[in-house]
């Protein structure tokens, strides 16, 4: 197979659309905004310098996701030797109302810590599905995981997180009654 | 009531891995609006906290930028390499100047020990500064054993 010539204009027009997907798994999984923004820099002139063969993949979205997803465990493994620990990003909101604000703020914050607890391979799948909405094909392959494989992980997450929430939520109304 | 019931049967698939993306856009549609029933308040937290996720973006673009070849670092390094090798390469090919030797042993004894002379001299030089620490050294001793 001959190698396909391809520019940078190229390049943007394939990578640019999904630049925020690599950040938003970045930051799932290295939690802070500023690592996330570090290796989504690194993922990208990984793959610029791989821009010669990505012209014969397939399926480019899948393929950056998986390096993505690769980048990242490096990092937290070099993290965790180097006993690092990340500072949890910020939150904005646009809720008119402060209070409101606030709660929603704290709400969000707490199924973000609860998720943060759960293995990686549930917290990268849920990511996967949830909020970027990829299909079980794809997920599939991101994760180099069997479909089965994917829904039980898919599931034990959503159960976990329910379960956690439920738990949390006895927990305060104990206390405050 | 209805819906309530269509939602509770999407939730127990969901909790299965069984929903496809067009339920999961339907459970994420109730859970995010107002009229919830109670007892889902959890899922309202889910489904709300994913919505949000969804938006986050990072305010930084991430655009490679195309280097000229002679900047990219590696680039350089060999073009560098390239010119030193050459420069070594044209001067070893012109001065093969012969710097002489001593037929006589007595004078190139002479001169070696000269050499040593010189060499040595510098280094003394240089170690009379060291000596110096030794101020520091009595001085420091001296007001710390004042205590």
């Amino acid at each position: 197979m001959k190698p396909t010539k391809m520019k940078a204009s190229d390049f943007n027009k394939l990578i640019l659309p999904i630049q925020q997907k690599i950040f938003r798994l970045s930051r799932r999984l290295l939690v802070s905004s500023d690592s996330a923004e570090d290796a989504t820099q690194d993922v990208l002139l990984k793959l610029w310098n791989k821009k010669e063969s990505l012209a014969n993949i397939k399926n480019v979205e899948a393929f950056a996701m998986t390096m993505t997803k690769n980048h990242c465990l490096d990092q937290l493994k070099l993290k965790s030797s180097q006993n690092l620990r990340l500072v949890h990003s910020n939150f904005e909101n646009s809720a008119a109302n402060p209070h409101e604000e606030l709660q929603a703020k704290q709400e969000w914050n707490r199924v973000e810590s609860m998720i943060e607890k759960l293995p990686e391979t549930q917290q990268m799948v849920l990511h996967l599905r949830e909020i970027e909405g990829y299909d079980y094909d794809k997920i599939c392959e991101i994760m180099d995981m069997k479909p089965t494989a994917v829904r039980v992980t898919l599931s034990r997450a959503r159960k976990a997180l329910v379960e956690q929430l439920a738990k949390q939520n006895n927990y305060e109304k104990r206390r405050y009654n | 009531m209805k819906r309530e019931d269509t939602i509770k049967q999407l939730l127990d698939k969901y909790l299965e891995g069984q929903t496809d993306i067009k339920e999961e856009k339907v459970l994420s549609d109730y859970f995010n609006g107002d009229d919830i029933n109670p007892e889902w308040m959890v899922y309202k937290s889910m489904f709300s906290y994913f919505q949000v996720a969804r938006e986050e973006q990072s305010t930084q673009t991430f655009v490679p930028k195309v280097r000229p070849f002679w900047k990219s670092w590696h680039n350089l390094a060999a073009i560098l390499m390239v010119a030193v090798a050459t420069t070594f390469f044209i001067k070893s090919q012109t001065t093969g100047q012969d710097l002489g030797t001593y037929d006589d042993p007595e004078l190139a004894l002479q001169e070696t020990i000269k050499a040593f002379d010189l060499i040595g001299d510098k280094l003394n030089s240089g170690k009379k500064e060291i000596l110096r620490l030794n101020t520091l050294e009595s001085t420091k001793t001296k007001y710390l054993n004042l205590k």
